[in-house]
């Protein structure tokens, strides 16, 4: 499935937005990964993984209300599509089968 | 504390951020700053900073400078796909469009390959524009006739009496035998060439030294070709060749690449001048009138060669004795020019004409004017069918500079469609017209960049010029008129196109009259009466054989009795005769007038026989009389004008030689040279020696076998060459080859032409019959018939082909006089070609209009009439 790639990160965020269904945007997205993750990451990434599922048609996005921390701008919303989540299980069931195939033995 | 975000790295991002992105990104980072500025404002402003930093990329920048997204890029995308449409929907008259503007640019691009290899002739020579070649000019009749010979002696004193010439060189081409091991080979393109003829002249070696390759006897450097033709991929240098049926060695000390085809000699082999002190006899570096050098100079650079011209009368004066000023003429001619501007009597090849030249560019201009012309017409008759399209652009806002911009951008199209199509036909057509220009032009010549930046040239300009008009007529029409389908442009549009018209049946009609005069020049040329009989006559070269044989072998070809007759002669006939001399004679009024002169032919007692030249008065030479081997003469009816004898026959002339000679015969003038050249007077002098060419007449029944035998005969009697012959009546045609070439080319063009011009002119009839459709539906309603339609739709053409023929007529008649002036022997221009190329011309009008105009005459009046 050339055409449905799903890079590493990207894979973390659509999980992530999956994750927190309707109240995914850009700002939720980065501190839920952040704190999955332990670690600091840059907004920027997220943006940058975002625009490239909306172009592949995993996810979507609507502009929410206007709320007064952010200066007056919308949020931005994202949320998982059919194709995005089959993606994420197809993704998911490659890598368990892979994963159940491991010879117990081999950690004797 | 409420911290606001730094506002420089917010305005750059709005700068450079992507509008639709735009807000998410500014909301999200400013919430992220919000989170953040409470533990450290500093680490927060820069991470911010960083973060803006972080989305300029390719993804989030929106389209920048050059790249920025101008309006009107989707309104040229619109033109584009509205241009698709329109082609596809009128796919006929596209194509017709097309198709006429690639014919004409296809030629014009092979006319222009033409013509820059013509005008590159020997431009390659490093100091090519320091070089001349000293051409000479006998005053003979009463005319300089130019030669571009020399003999070896003038040239040394040349060199020794002018001090501004660097270098000299002289030429001699010669055809020799040449052997290597079992390889015998009649060589034609040699020449004995001085040691530094390859510092002047810049052919490349491929092996050996430059300066030491020509030095001393015995050396040739020879051609890539000859090279591989003796010695294949063996080594060539040091291989000896036998020469001169084994008179001389020659020793190959370099191989050079072939010389260009740009150049206006072509030799294989090159021999060191040294040599020709051992084969050529002594009167050949000392005879002053033995022209048998072409002679090369290089100047100082910044000489004027109008200054070393104006010397040469002193310099012939008090150097070539025999001759004076007044009867032999030094001149220099630009090695460039050679090719193009020299048409003496010796030149080492063929050149070509500046005549041809400038015809066929104009032909070009010609070609390409009826093409444009051609698009203009058709793209604005079809125009009246978008008349809508332009009236709702304009209700759309469309300036008027947005439509004429629509309608080049659609000519820039069709134009690089055209050049397209046009770069196709000239690759396919290429082996055919090489095959008629002389060329040996390769497709890959046509993507050289001076070429392709030519094609880009005049892809633009023709884009630019034909779709000039079109669009300002498009762009003028007024809305609300052509929205209510009544898109009329004004009277004056239409006598503009009328105009182009005009002048594309006066190009077409002129082209059909010039090439059917030239034609008609070149028929009479090559079937104009000559005086002899050149039907079934054999011209053998005798090359080595015994001249004291020639009777015997004379004797031998009348065993067979298909042998009517044979006779020889110094001279290749057709050909130029060289030789001349001066003379005195009986009776004659000597006057003042210095370097009288006759041309001499040797002949055996058969030769006049054998051509069946007419005799005027007297008798052939024959063997009763003994004297006639050695003091008698026959001369032409012009020879004996010139003497001004009325009784010739006894009389006596005296010749160059200094002997005494009695007229026996007077022979009718006949055609010895082409007809581009006068009768000459001539003198006929019987010798049994110097004859070069046995002519032998033939039954024309069985003529294979009859050269069979003469084949047989011959190589008995010559037993180092081979037997060649060829007929005397395809010689003389051959002669006139370049007319033939010329007229033919003409003639290709004449229809291209023509072609081109009948679409534009099926355009014209169909934008003139949509545009009369209403006043055909009404005179059809008031009782008209179809052909009283048909009529008045035709009238009009016809009126404008008679204003074309009025112009043409005394335009074409004064080129062709033009033209022909360059003849000796010319036939009448006539009347008939005009009257058949303006009946021709007609004739092809009516029939490309006549099928629309019969379909508008026949279209039921409701269709056109009820629209409104």
């Amino acid at each position: 499935m050339a055409q449905h790639s799903l890079g590493e990160f990207e894979e973390l965020v659509l999980l992530m937005v999956a994750a927190l269904h309707d109240e995914a945007y850009g700002v939720s997205i980065l501190s839920g990964l952040e704190k999955e993750l332990g670690k600091s990451l840059n907004i920027s990434a997220v943006h940058v993984a975002l625009k490239r599922m909306e172009e592949k048609d995993f996810v979507k996005s609507r502009f929410g209300g206007i709320t007064e921390d952010r200066g007056g701008r919308r949020k931005k919303y994202y949320v998982i599509t059919a194709l995005g989540k089959r993606v994420l299980d197809e993704q998911f069931a490659l890598r368990s089968n892979i994963y159940n195939r491991i010879p117990k033995i081999s950690f004797g | 504390m409420k911290t606001s975000p730094p506002k420089r790295p917010l305005q750059f991002l709005r700068w450079f951020c992507r509008e639709d992105y735009l807000e998410e990104i500014e909301g999200d980072l400013i919430e992220v700053f919000g989170r953040e500025v409470e533990g450290s404002p500093r680490k927060a402003r820069w991470k911010f900073s960083w973060n803006v930093i972080k989305y300029f990329r390719p993804g989030f920048i929106k389209k920048m400078g050059v790249f920025e997204p101008r309006n009107n890029y989707g309104m040229y995308r619109n033109y584009l796909k509205v241009s698709f449409r329109v082609f596809n929907r009128e796919r006929m008259y596209s194509l017709i469009n097309v198709f006429g503007l690639a014919l004409g640019f296809a030629c014009c691009l092979l006319i222009f390959l033409f013509i820059k290899d013509e005008l590159s002739y020997d431009k390659f020579h490093k100091d090519s524009d320091q070089i001349y070649r000293v051409a000479s000019a006998y005053m003979r009749q009463g005319k300089w006739e130019p030669y571009g010979s020399n003999s070896w002696r003038t040239a040394d004193l040349i060199k020794a009496n002018f001090g501004e010439i660097q270098q000299l060189i002289r030429i001699r081409d010669d055809s020799e035998v040449f052997v290597y091991e079992e390889k015998q080979i009649i060589e034609r393109k040699i020449a004995y060439v001085e040691e530094n003829f390859l510092e002047v002249f810049n052919f490349p070696l491929l092996e050996g030294n430059p300066t030491q390759a020509l030095k001393g006897p015995n050396k040739v450097v020879i051609s890539e070709s000859a090279a591989a033709r003796y010695f294949g991929n063996n080594p060539a240098i040091g291989k000896v060749f036998d020469a001169g049926d084994g008179a001389f060695q020659l020793e190959v000390s370099a191989v050079m690449k072939d010389m260009p085809a740009n150049s206006h000699f072509h030799f294989d082999f090159l021999i060191s001048g040294e040599t020709q002190r051992q084969v050529s006899p002594e009167s050949l570096f000392t005879n002053v009138g033995w022209d048998s050098q072409y002679v090369y100079i290089k100047v100082e650079p910044g000489t004027d060669p109008a200054a070393i011209d104006a010397r040469f009368p002193d310099f012939i004066n008090d150097n070539l004795d025999p001759f004076n000023s007044s009867n032999f003429k030094l001149f220099l001619q630009p090695l460039t020019s050679i090719h193009l501007e020299s048409d003496t009597g010796l030149e080492l090849e063929p050149n070509g004409s500046l005549k041809n030249v400038y015809t066929f560019s104009v032909i070009a201009i010609f070609i390409l004017a009826i093409a444009c012309v051609n698009y203009m017409n058709l793209t604005t008759a079809r125009s009246l069918r978008r008349a809508k399209e332009v009236g709702m652009r304009k209700v759309l806002g469309a300036k008027r500079f947005d439509l004429i911009n629509q309608f080049l951008t659609e000519s820039f199209m069709m134009t690089f469609l055209a050049i397209l199509l046009a770069g196709g036909i000239s690759v396919s057509v290429l082996e055919l017209f090489n095959q008629f220009a002389g060329k040996a032009f390769s497709a890959d010549l046509l993507f050289q960049p001076e070429i392709l930046l030519v094609i880009f040239l005049a892809f633009v300009i023709i884009a630019m010029v034909s779709g000039s008009y079109p669009s300002l007529v498009l762009s003028a029409f007024r809305p609300l008129n052509s929205m209510k389908g009544a898109g009329k442009t004004g009277k004056s549009g239409f006598v503009f196109r009328k105009g182009l018209v005009v002048l594309q049946f006066i190009i077409s009609m002129g082209l059909i009259a010039a090439s059917m005069i030239v034609f008609k020049q070149w028929q009479y040329l090559k079937t104009k009466e000559l005086g002899i009989n050149q039907e079934m006559m054999v011209t053998i070269p005798l090359q080595t054989m015994e001249r004291s044989q020639l009777d015997v072998f004379k004797n031998e070809l009348f065993k067979k009795a298909s042998i009517k007759g044979a006779g020889t002669s110094n001279m290749k006939l057709p050909g130029w005769i060289f030789n001349s001399t001066p003379y005195k004679a009986q009776d004659e009024v000597v006057d003042a007038e210095a370097g009288k002169s006759m041309k001499i032919i040797r002949v055996d007692m058969d030769f006049l026989s054998t051509i069946e030249a007419e005799f005027m008065d007297g008798r052939n030479f024959s063997g009763e009389f003994p004297a006639d081997s050695s003091a008698s003469v026959i001369l032409n009816e012009s020879a004996v004008a010139q003497l001004e004898w009325k009784d010739p026959i006894g009389k006596w002339i005296e010749l160059g030689n200094g002997q005494q000679y009695t007229v026996v015969g007077v022979v009718k003038d006949f055609h010895f040279e082409s007809l581009h050249r006068e009768i000459p007077p001539t003198i006929f002098i019987f010798s049994p020696d110097f004859l070069n060419y046995a002519y032998v007449r033939i039954d024309g029944q069985d003529v294979q076998s009859s050269i069979a035998h003469i084949g047989e005969v011959y190589s008995a009697f010559v037993t180092n060459r081979d037997f060649s012959y060829s007929f005397m009546n395809e010689d003389i045609a051959q002669q006139y080859e370049a007319e033939e070439k010329f007229a033919y080319i003409f003639s290709i063009f004449t229809v291209l032409a023509i072609v081109i011009a009948c679409l534009g002119t099926f355009g014209l009839i169909s934008f003139s019959a949509e545009q009369k459709q209403k006043e055909i539906g009404i005179r059809k309603v008031l009782g008209a018939s179809a052909r009283q339609v048909t009529y008045i739709l035709i009238r009009e053409f016809l009126t404008l082909l008679l204003v074309a023929s009025l112009v043409m007529w005394p335009l074409t008649w004064y080129l062709a006089n033009n033209w022909m002036g360059s003849f000796v022997y010319r036939t009448q221009v006539g009347i008939q070609p005009f009257l058949i190329a303006t009946v021709l011309a007609m004739f092809i009008v009516l029939l490309t209009i006549g099928f629309r105009a019969l379909k508008a005459a026949l279209a039921n009046p409701v269709e056109s009439l009820r629209s409104e």
